[in-house]
């Protein structure tokens, strides 16, 4: 079964970094993620990691989920802290063998790479776990709304919607397939054994009434929004407006702090 | 001789947490070759999950399942073989055509078996027959019918199968009266031909009470009630506890009953409903 593949994998605690408003989330989120590159020394890094521990401890999301999220990439994390280690000079030398040679600075260099990987997975976390995909995508077109004074604005709503079509759709897309796949095992497919060409072939009896279906969904909800005056984004309201509450006040200043404090680190 | 028996069958889909109950909880019954068993139950009592595990789509998480008194898993590799003793018809089956032709998707099943040529265009043919499917729609592209005639094409690829016990979720499902009726006088015919063991999904009571021996009642993953289709529509006040209810002229005739009329009120189909009014006429006069 496909079923436990998870996109946009918010987790509802209703907590107050669920709450925020979304565009300014959004925008909170890449500022501190582009300080956490712009941070210079330890000091710089260890304000962000306090203030990613405290959104982290805020967002009530189960400590486990996010080192969840860290698993598939310690590959990475590992490979850039190896690679700073034997490749960074400078310092005391540590210890020596053939042509590598660890150097204090070269330690210092690898710890503060894997910190910032890892802040920036966490920090990246925080928005997929506390923010739903469509809220997410109203924030994308919010933002990019000034493109309308170019001529853009059209395009801007037809891809936010889009975006949120292709979210809306992924869980029954998955449940479709689903029951395509017991549908033909049960007239004797058989899709675990065999070569890849084979497999291949085999792929063909799901493959098929799954484009079949999306077509038909496709036309069906094009017909459905028709018949609901949809006529693209001109003149269009929203249900739920997005609106800036105390909580975004507060974490507007929070970013902000954080971020001031990381230039004056790096001024001085 | 029993075809198909389960024992303390019991799922749980993964995915839901332990909080909840199980999907299905405890499942025994047998069905005997030759023999008709419905299942009713209100929306997600278990009724398709309970399906999916009668010929291994599904591995129940405890419990067997024993087709002609061997256990379904005894050789896990071989659960491919079994799928064509038990033919399972989805809910909508039409939308798992995928062939060029309406007669290459019949095939496809048997094709699996491993059937020769000859062999598997004399079973398409019989059972395109049995069905109605006419020789022009099964030159056509699957895509090209209409939904009813796509059920009956969907049907023939598992029945083209001869399955020991042919398993059907909701094959009536968004079916015209005719359509129903053609498709149920197709199942016992093959059912006449094959002696094969049927299990039915249904929520019409009427089509129930016209196919079925037994009656099997689930409500949240649990047998609540099984036994002969008099048994269980006897109990209506506990049927309307679970959400379910009795043939809509057992309904009529409960109340003629209830009105002070001296009147049977086991009665399940409409020609023995009329028939027992009629008898009453003549007693009266
Ligand atoms: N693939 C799945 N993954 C997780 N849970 C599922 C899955 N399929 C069904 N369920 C859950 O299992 C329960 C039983 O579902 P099932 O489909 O067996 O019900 P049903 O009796 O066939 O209902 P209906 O009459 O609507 O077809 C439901 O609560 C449903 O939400
Ligand atoms: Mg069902």
């Amino acid at each position: 079964m496909i079923k436990n593949f998870t996109l946009g994998q918010y987790f509802n605690t209703a907590s107050v970094i669920h709450k925020l408003d979304s565009r300014f989330k959004l925008v909170e989120i890449i500022a501190l993620i582009v300080f956490i590159f712009l941070a210079p020394n330890f000091v710089g890094i260890g304000i962000l990691s306090a203030a990613v521990l405290l959104v982290i401890l805020l967002s009530k999301v189960p400590v486990t989920m996010y080192l969840r999220n860290l698993k598939p990439i310690i590959a990475i994390i590992i490979l850039t802290a190896l690679l700073n280690i034997f490749y960074v000079s400078g310092g005391t030398v540590l210890f020596s063998w053939w042509i590598f040679t660890v150097t204090s600075e070269g330690l210092l260099k690898a710890a503060f790479m894997a910190t910032r990987i890892v802040l920036m997975i966490l920090i990246s976390s925080v928005l997929t776990y506390t923010t739903t995909p469509t809220e997410l995508t109203d924030a994308i077109e919010s933002l990019l709304s000034p493109l309308r004074f170019i001529g853009l604005g059209e395009a801007v709503h037809t891809l936010a919607m889009m975006m949120t079509i292709a979210l809306r759709f992924i869980p029954t897309l998955t449940d479709e397939t689903d029951k395509i796949m017991s549908a033909q095992k049960a007239r004797g497919a058989d899709m675990e054994n065999g070569g890849i060409f084979k497999r291949l072939k085999a792929l063909m009896p799901i493959l098929i009434p799954l484009l079949f279906s999306s077509v038909r969904r496709a036309n069906e909800l094009a017909e459905a929004m028709d018949c609901r005056c949809y006529t693209g984004g001109k003149g269009r309201t929203r249900m739920k407006k997005l609106s800036p509450t105390f909580y975004d006040f507060i974490a507007i200043i929070f970013t902000v702090v954080i971020c001031a404090s990381i230039i004056f680190l790096r001024i001085f | 001789m029993s075809i198909l028996k389960t024992k303390n069958l019991s799922f749980t889909y993964p995915q839901i947490s332990s909080v909840h109950h199980a999907t299905i909880n405890d499942i025994s019954f047998s069905l005997d070759s030759g023999e008709t068993i419905g299942i009713i139950g209100h929306t997600g009592s278990g009724k398709s999950t309970l399906l999916q595990t009668l010929n291994g789509l599904i591995k129940p998480d405890s419990g067997m399942v024993f087709l002609n008194e061997k256990d379904l898993w005894e050789n896990p590799k071989e659960i491919y073989q079994k799928r064509f003793k038990v033919g399972l018809v989805f809910q909508y089956p039409e939308y798992q055509l995928f062939e060029e032709t309406a007669y290459k998707d019949i095939a496809y099943g048997p094709k699996n078996m491993g059937l020769s040529d000859e062999e598997i265009d004399l079973r398409i043919n019989e059972y395109s027959a049995l069905l109605g499917i006419t020789e022009d729609n099964l030159n056509k592209s699957p895509f090209e019918l209409s939904g009813g005639e796509k059920r009956r094409v969907a049907l023939a690829g598992i029945l083209a199968m001869e399955p020991d016990v042919l398993v059907l979720d909701e094959p009536t499902a968004g079916l015209d009266p005719i359509g129903r009726t053609m498709l149920f006088n197709a199942i016992k015919e093959y059912q006449i031909k094959t002696n094969a063991g049927v299990i039915i999904v249904s929520h019409s009571m009427e089509d129930l009470s016209k196919m079925c021996d037994k009656l099997l009642v689930l409500s949240g993953g649990e047998i609540k009630k099984f036994g002969s289709v008099k048994d269980v529509f006897l109990d209506s006040a506990e049927l309307n506890n679970l959400g379910l209810d009795v043939p809509m002229v057992t309904r009529v005739m409960l109340e003629l009953k209830a009105k002070g009329l001296d009147i049977r009120s086991d009665i399940f189909t409409v020609d023995e409903a009329a028939k027992e009014i009629l008898n009453f006429f003549s007693q009266s006069l």
